[in-house]
């Protein structure tokens, strides 16, 4: 009888996981075994494969095929199809309502055919916990060509792909790296920024899920590049499942020599720990990063000051980057600058990942080439607003970013693009919303998350941010005064130019964003006591 | 140590270099508003009052920025008085309504900014208070704290530190909950009272001699 | 837990993460985790062992959202209010909860039972709205399949 060969790809990603995708591995176990097909088939726990809203999701190699809401009582009828001469199970695959029929492979899936996935080129597809799985990805291999160049050659490397630091800011990392390899001293540190704390983001998260070595990898090579001996990664003690399989990683690595006293045979040594972060927005913030590390509240340092790169962690040279942009290292290393310099817009180079979620049809996580229009990544990717509603409003950045109306749905989608609109790549929440959303709660909303985010040592930020959710607080209650819309700008604006850190600095821009785009709902609330969305009940 | 020529305001003053720009400012007459600057505490930049304008516009401390031969500053621009104003306001609108009863009365230096910036109290008042006071803590058998007065500039807990080597004053909570107290450490305090002396404005004051009845 | 296995717990935890400024965020945290929150006697204890003041632990603790300083409940319920959540109902969700469990956010129990409490974000956007009890997250909630989950769980108490 001639057997198929497969391999049976289980998401263990956060969102598939609470969906219930570790009952389904375990099923999947007892069925192959109870239909006699566990010989050729290969079960695999992966990473966040990015439909998360489909999930739990199991996709069927190398043909792909892609089942979606899976549940343990779908299991027989999953293997069953996977005996000699039968079909797919139809009921479980991506029904497309454009096209009115469903889809078998997820590469023929809009979703993803839209998508350029370089960084999340791994998840979903390797086994996370599995380090030859990650090495027969090509795992490690950019450290290998690393170890063999001169650091000064791998920062000149990373200074001309042009890439970008992705935790929000947009800084040149090649020249940070610079920085950090000039920066006198012995004792240097390097540090991942896995504090996704961005209400609406799971990128960072989803990367350490799924493909934790890439992030490794490129740690590593940063820190032979700078002249560091010991990292740390910084992630959120709120993602569990990335502390476990990022402490596999680092376990794993150490063994084959990837991590420890002179790797792979080389005088360079280093080794990685994980920090877990306990909870504070602001300590994205480097300095307050640092300060956390260091046991001590996470309250920025003021400028002017020295930058991280020269006084840092315990005071050392410190290179700071966010996981997304470690995760793109290996990628520079092992196609060259000019394979990455080709991709993306003038000046933001490589690729965007973003969370996108919100009243869309398709969410997930999902990664495009920098510059690709909004349009594009809410009508292909993300199949437009569910239930024919209309779409009135893109926020990016989170509570750093604004909220961007339809006329700006044909922009293209870069660091630049998004700061000049008002808006901001912060870390890459992108959050749709319809005409069921009300502007005014968005921005209360967002204030809301900021004031209690404060660290609170500034006093426009500390003062000022409670200030602002508690007249947009009134202004939803159907208690705002005329004069309100002034005060928040004039607010908004001093708040902005006098705060400390990046926090209070960018706080105002989902509350300024929506006075410059949707002002008339501002003055509904305030004039007629009317809520346009009918969101607000102070205001109906 | 040596000698450099800055221009602060159109005024060209003479600076040791290493000094700060609000140091030489203040030595040579010239007031910018602070609140958490201190001549013998390290500067810490955190109540944002003494923002300046640059040549090239942005705006920075002065007292965190040390003199460079040359610069050329400016503290009473509208660029300047847009990012502070609203700030000496809103302190205003969580501070208690009355000077009555403030221990800092005459040597407020809240009082100083507010009249250097003659601000308006009238415009205040489209602010909104948060809805009620906080309560006085009481912090020792010597002291009370009131986090109504408050600034939290931080110069009691540096002071602390400056003098005792470690600081038995923490903050404590996070953001507009952030407070000053002991936590657990009032018995060490050996009620020096610099901290009192030192508060720019009446946030930490005198136990009031209890009154006996006959 | 009585005072002796307390003890015993925090010596373990101590032991394992070792001295140094940089282990005092990485001790609460694996206290809170053993405890549900930090015991006076707990952060004592850490003090001693890190010869830190116990103003210092207190104001690191207060600064952080993950530490509590009083008991929190044996379920803690923690709903999302990330971005994608609230603008999919989180706020209805947290209103129903308040109402089944007859505490408000923010609050515990008297029988130490419930902890309702929000988070900024747990990253399950795409399922939103969602919440987690203890470890577990539930995804694409709505009131009434939330006002069901904790009918059944109070009414599986000792399941």
């Amino acid at each position: 009888m001639p057997e198929k060969k497969c391999t049976i790809l289980v998401c263990q990603g956060t969102g598939c996981i609470s969906g219930g995708a570790e009952q389904i591995l375990n099923s999947l176990e007892t069925e192959l075994v109870r239909q006699n097909l566990s010989g050729a088939m290969q079960i695999k726990h992966a990473g966040c494969h990015g439909f998360c809203q489909r999930g739990p999701l199991v996709v069927i190699e190398p043909e792909g095929i892609f089942y979606t809401k899976v549940t343990p009582n779908d299991i027989p009828d999953i293997v069953h199809s996977l005996q000699p001469d039968t079909v797919p199970v139809e009921r479980l695959l991506y029904y497309d309502t454009t096209i009115n029929r469903p889809i078998k492979s997820f590469r023929d899936i809009p979703f993803y055919y839209k998508q350029q996935r370089l960084v999340l080129r791994n998840c979903g597809v390797i086994n996370p916990e599995n380090i030859d799985d990650a090495l027969a990805a090509g795992g490690y291999q950019a450290l290998r060509k690393a170890l063999a160049m001169k650091p000064t050659e791998i920062i000149e490397e990373i200074k001309k792909s042009g890439l970008r630091g992705l935790g929000g800011a947009g800084f040149p990392t090649g020249r940070k790296w610079e920085a950090a390899f000039q920066a006198p001293g012995k004792d240097k540190y390097i540090i991942c920024n896995g504090d996704e704390g961005d209400p609406g983001a799971f990128q960072d998260r989803s990367v350490l899920e799924g493909d934790p070595h890439s992030v490794l990898e490129g740690m590593i090579i940063a820190g032979f590049a700078i002249g560091a001996r010991h990292g740390y990664a910084y992630v959120r003690n709120e993602y569990p499942f990335a502390v476990h399989r990022l402490g596999i990683a680092i376990k794993q690595a150490r063994k084959r020599g990837f991590l420890g006293k002179n790797i792979l045979g080389s005088k360079f040594s280093f080794d990685v720990e994980i920090f877990q972060g306990a909870g504070a927005f602001v300590c994205g913030e480097s300095t307050a990063l640092v300060l956390s590390i260091e046991g001590k509240r996470g309250m920025p340092r003021p400028l002017p000051r020295p930058r991280t790169t020269e006084v840092g962690l315990w005071d050392k040279p410190t290179l700071l980057n966010n996981v997304k942009t470690y995760a793109n290292i290996p990628l520079i290393i092992n196609h060259g600058s000019q394979w990455f310099a080709s991709r993306g817009s003038e000046k933001s180079k490589g690729t965007a990942i973003f969370s996108l979620t919100g009243k869309v049809v398709n969410s997930g996580l999902i990664e495009v080439t920098m510059g690709t229009r909004l349009r594009e990544i809410i009508y292909d990717i993300g199949g437009g607003i569910p239930d024919g509603r209309a779409f009135k409003a893109v926020q990016t950045g989170g509570p750093s970013g604004g909220c961007l109306p339809p006329e700006l749905l044909n922009m293209p989608v870069d660091f630049d693009s998004l700061t000049a609109a008002g808006s901001m790549m912060g870390s890459g929440g992108m959050v749709v919303m319809d005409q069921d959303t009300c502007m005014v709660d968005i921005a209360r909303y967002f204030l809301d998350f900021t004031q209690r985010e404060s660290c609170g040592q500034c006093i426009p930020c500390r003062i000022g941010t409670k200030q602002m959710f508690d007249i947009l607080d009134n202004i939803t209650q159907g208690r705002g005064k005329p004069e309100d819309i002034d005060t928040l700008l004039e607010l908004g604006n001093s708040i902005k130019d006098a705060s400390l850190c990046a926090l209070g600095q960018s706080a105002p821009n989902p509350v300024l964003s929506t006075i410059r785009y949707f002002r008339d709902e501002y003055e509904a609330h305030i004039y007629e006591g009317h809520c346009p969305a009918g969101v607000c009940h102070g205001c109906l | 140590m040596s000698k450099v020529t800055i221009n602060i305001d159109g005024k060209e003053v003479q600076a040791e270099s290493g000094q700060t720009v609000l140091d030489t400012a203040l030595a040579n007459g010239i007031y910018i508003p602070h609140l958490c600057h201190h001549p013998e505490l390290k500067p810490r930049g955190v109540c944002r009052l003494c923002l300046m304008e640059m040549a090239d516009g942005e705006l920075i401390t002065a007292c965190r920025m040390p003199v460079i031969a040359g610069m050329v500053v400016k503290t009473k621009t509208k660029k300047v008085d847009k990012a502070i104003r609203p700030t000496v306001e809103l302190l205003i609108a969580y501070h208690h309504d009355t000077c009555r009863g403030c221990p800092a009365i005459g040597k407020c230096e809240l009082q100083t900014v507010m009249s250097h910036l003659k601000i308006d109290r009238k415009r205040v008042r489209r602010l909104r208070p948060p809805p009620a006071k906080k309560p006085l803590d009481k912090m020792n058998s010597s002291f009370d704290y009131d986090p109504n007065r408050c600034v939290l500039c931080g110069v009691c807990i540096n002071t602390c530190e400056d003098i005792h080597g470690v600081s038995l004053l923490y903050y404590v909570g996070r953001g507009h909950e952030t407070k000053v107290a002991f936590y657990g450490d009032e018995k060490k305090c050996e009620s020096c009272l610099e901290c009192l002396a030192r508060c720019p404005v009446g946030g930490l004051m005198l136990k009031k001699p209890v009154e006996v009845r006959h | 837990m009585d005072a002796n296995l307390i003890d015993a717990r925090v010596e373990e935890i101590l032991s394992t993460h070792g001295k140094g400024a940089n282990k005092l965020v990485p001790i609460l945290l694996a206290a809170q985790d053993a405890f549900g929150y930090l015991p006076g006697n707990v952060i004592q204890h850490v003090g001693e062992f890190l010869a830190i003041s116990l103003g210092q632990i207190y104001s690191v603790a207060s600064f952080y959202k993950r530490f509590q300083l009083t008991p929190v409940g044996k379920r803690r319920v923690t709903v999302c209010r990330g971005t994608a959540c609230h603008i999919r109902g989180a706020p209805q969700i947290v209103n129903e909860i308040e109402q089944t469990i007859g505490i408000k956010e923010g609050e515990t129990s008297a029988d130490l039972e419930y902890t309702l409490e929000t988070v900024a974000c747990i990253g399950c956007c795409a399922l939103a709205p969602c919440l987690k009890v203890n470890e577990a997250v539930h995804g694409a909630m709505t009131p009434r399949k939330a006002g069901v989950l904790f009918t059944d769980v109070s009414g599986n108490k000792n399941a």
